[in-house]
């Protein structure tokens, strides 16, 4: 892990904090407002009802007024949110991202759509991890975010990068639910890591992802997801519940947003639901179709077109 | 006075067992703790033939996993059971009171016993890991509160029978959550088997289990031992 | 000609499975092959998924490339599919030989002509003694690793590190449980373990010694073999001769103990 960090660190450290810095806020924008819509899809289907409801953390909200209560959050914690990643995770989410891109092991000429890819966290170590494993630089990724916002601090992030010299880094401002310019059978690759969340409708998006993927390209998602593990499971609910918002208090000095992080964690499918929506959307999944990260905190989902 | 009882009770545990108690060591390794053979027990507890064949293929992970376990469990609850009232038996065996009584509960935990050792040969269910350590724990607790006295062995089968009387109770409702013929044969035998505990407990309080010495420590000490044990059986 | 020397724990692991090995005629090698020929039916035509499909030309390319990432990305290649495709086997070579082990236990219950979707069998095998059924059982196995024996000994080497020993232990148990269960056995005490440890030592050590064997059709593997589970017998007795030796032993000193007292 540690060898491979050092060898992706190419660049210059503080131009890599400082990208890191900012994916990690843009992934949090994205994280915080699809995980209430999740979650009122999957496990409240009967508020199909005219004035549609949807979740806000644990409230009940209107479907227009959580999209602004969640627009909110992100405005509120935005200039804090990579400092707070760190603080919150103590440095676990990267180990994450990196498990992710190693689980992914792109072999040259990958063809990359990163949706919900924020300021290209995930981006850069698909691409680091493509030249230093096979010294490969026809690999591409294609950065889909919905916020512009997001999608220009990752244009900065690559500005002048080697891999924005050889142009392999596309930067576009998109839905997740309606990827209408990407065209079909068109990626090897499909990524989205903390941002499923965020969208209204997660059968959609992954639906999506399946119209976009070649026959045997690979969806892959990280998202937050459920800790059953008896033992751990009450100390990681003390954590959420009372060190978080705590600490988001301290540092960002926003309790309010960082309490409805953890709320909707909590609303977001269920390991075994989600494996379920991706199968539903006609994806193979091999064996339970994810692998957990640090006791389930985290979750690796993984599907095939074929 | 104690070393005398002491004496005596090896005595005539050491005169009881002389055939057998030799085969202690072999005797983990059989079935059952009887001496009659397969087909003659087979065709006596006929009636408790029963089988999953049906249902199983049908089960989620989780229930197979539930069931495999309370067989197991059960499995290692009737091991134990068998080999107290062996060890008990060993001490009252010449009692012309006692010995007959002790020797009634026997028999129907020896019947126990190998309706769930046949059981789980024929359904595929993975045996009890640590049999040895149920017989020895068993044997032990069994001649132990009977060298104390008979007031004591009868606090503990109160204690035992007490412990398994409620596990098979959680047993039975949990049981109720599948619906399916197989089932509710297991169900009716496991019923049985509580009735019959259940009956054990009531037979060592009718002999004065509560005038054991330090009743309420012995018995505490057991039960909570029985329920320790459970937790294991259920895992390993 | 590599002998292996079977150890003493592998010995007395063994022993527990000595009453099912009691072999009731000469074995008749001609009869079993016979059996086995006459059950062997061709893979039914069942579509295999993709990814069954992936995996199985991966297993067919093992022999070229051995139990590498690289077997799968050519098996990717060869089925037309974009190369990120060999992520199915998630953790390359462990999950490769994860699945080929597992195939070939089912593909071996296939050739004993029973059911792996029935879980609990009625009338295993035929009307064989429980030692032959154990030999056939074993024979048909072994067979299957036959087509990627040269490489079977890397597998091994990936099997015995210890992030894989759960892998290993999974296998070797469902092996070891299939073949007694179908054999017949029944046990619900201490033997249920102790025949299944013995076997999984008889079984891996011949394939071991399959792995060195250069004899036509593994001939010498197979009379290994039957040497491994004609020796639980001798094994056996010898040890029950001990056992009845301490008991008497144990009897005396308890009945002085007590006289003592």
């Amino acid at each position: 892990m540690i060898t491979w960090i050092n060898a992706t660190t190419h660049p210059p450290l503080g131009q890599l904090m400082c990208a890191s810095l900012a994916a990690l806020e843009a992934g949090k924008h994205f994280l915080l407002p699809m995980r209430g819509q999740a979650m009122r899809q999957y496990t409240m289907p009967s508020d199909q009802d005219p004035p549609k409801t949807t979740h806000f953390g644990f409230r009940e909200v209107a479907e227009t007024e959580k999209e602004r209560l969640v627009g909110q959050v992100f405005s509120n914690v935005a200039s804090k949110y990579d400092i707070m990643n760190d603080a919150m995770s103590a440095g676990v989410h990267r180990l994450w991202k990196d498990r992710f891109i190693r689980q992914l092991a792109p072999p040259p000429g990958t063809k990359l759509l990163d949706v919900a890819g924020g300021t290209g966290d995930i981006a850069m170590r698909f691409l680091n991890y493509c030249r230093n494993a096979h010294h490969d630089h026809t690999a591409h990724v294609h950065l889909v975010d919905i916020n512009p916002e997001m999608v220009n601090v990752g244009r900065q992030r690559f500005h002048n990068t080697v891999y924005d010299l050889k142009s392999q880094v596309d930067l576009s401002v998109g839905n997740a639910e309606d990827l209408a310019d990407i065209p079909s059978d068109s990626k090897d690759a499909y990524t989205i890591a903390f941002g499923i969340r965020n969208c209204t409708h997660v059968d959609r998006v992954v639906r999506e992802a399946y119209r976009v993927l070649k026959p045997g390209g690979r969806f892959m998602c990280l998202e937050f997801s459920r800790v059953e593990n008896p033992l751990i499971a009450p100390l990681y609910d003390l954590y959420s519940f009372e060190v978080i918002p705590a600490i988001g208090q301290v540092i960002a000095s926003d309790r309010e947003s960082y309490q409805y992080l953890v709320e909707s964690i909590r609303r977001f499918p269920s390991q075994d639901q989600f494996a379920d929506i991706i199968r539903g959307a006609g994806f193979s999944v091999v064996g339970k179709g994810y692998e957990n990260l640090t006791f389930g905190i985290a979750a690796i989902h993984s599907g095939f077109k074929l | 006075m104690l070393r005398q009882r002491l004496v005596r009770g090896l005595w005539s545990c050491s005169r009881v067992q002389a055939p057998t108690l030799p085969g202690l060591s072999a005797r983990w390794q059989s079935t059952s703790t009887t001496t009659e053979s397969a087909d003659s027990l087979a065709a006596k507890y006929s009636k408790y033939q029963t089988s999953l064949r049906e249902i199983w293929p049908r089960l989620n992970d989780r229930q197979k996993e539930l069931l495999s376990s309370m067989l197991r469990v059960n499995q290692a609850g009737e091991i134990g059971a068998n080999y107290i009232y062996m060890g008990q038996h060993a001490v009252f065996r010449s009692n012309p009171k006692l010995g007959p009584l002790i020797e009634h509960m026997w028999e129907q935990e020896k019947k126990h016993l190998y309706v769930f050792d046949n059981f789980i040969g024929n359904n595929r269910v993975r045996p009890t890991m640590l049999r040895p350590m149920w017989v020895t724990a068993g044997y032990m607790l069994g001649l132990g509160t009977a060298l104390v006295g008979k007031e004591a062995a009868m606090a503990c089968t109160e204690a035992v029978e007490t412990v398994i009387g409620n596990h098979y109770d959680d047993q039975l409702r949990e049981l109720l959550k599948i619906d399916h013929p197989e089932v509710e044969n297991l169900r009716q035998i496991i019923k049985e088997f509580r009735d019959d505990e259940l009956e054990h407990l009531d037979t060592a309080v009718e002999h004065d289990a509560h005038q054991a010495p330090v009743y309420r420590g012995l018995s505490e000490v057991i039960k909570q031992g029985c329920k320790v044990c459970i937790e294991i059986a259920k895992r390993v | 000609m590599l002998r292996p020397m079977p150890s003493l724990c592998v010995q007395t692991l063994r022993n527990g499975l000595y009453p099912c090995l009691r072999r009731s005629t000469p074995l008749n090698t001609a009869r079993l092959q016979r059996h086995l020929a006459s059950t062997a039916k061709p893979t039914e035509s069942a579509p295999l998924s993709p990814v069954d499909r992936i995996m199985q030309t991966a297993l067919t390319l093992v022999p070229e490339y051995g139990w590498t990432r690289q077997a799968v990305e050519e098996a990717v290649k060869r089925l037309g599919y974009p190369p990120i495709t060999h992520g199915v086997c998630t953790n390359g070579p462990v999950d490769l030989i994860d699945y080929f082990l597992t195939q070939s236990r089912l593909r071996m219950l296939q050739l004993l002509n029973v059911d792996p979707s029935q879980a609990i069998a009625e009338k295993p095998l035929q009307s064989l003694s429980t030692r032959d059924k154990i030999y056939l059982a074993c024979k048909a196995r072994l067979q299957l690793t036959m087509p990627v024996v040269d490489r079977w000994q890397e597998a091994a080497a990936i099997l015995a590190q210890p992030s894989n020993l759960p892998v290993a232990t999974k296998q070797l148990y469902a092996l070891t449980d299939d073949i007694m269960y179908y054999a017949g056995d029944r046990s619900a005490d201490m033997q249920w373990y102790s025949k299944r440890a013995g076997l999984a030592g008889i079984y891996t050590t011949t394939e071991v010694y399959m792995t060195e064997d250069r004899t036509p059709q593994h001939e010498a593997t197979f009379e290994f073999l039957n040497r491994q589970l004609d020796d639980v017998e001798s094994v056996q007795s010898m040890l029950s001769s001990v056992k009845l030796m301490s008991s008497f032993a144990a009897r005396s000193a308890f009945n002085v103990l007590v006289s003592t007292i």
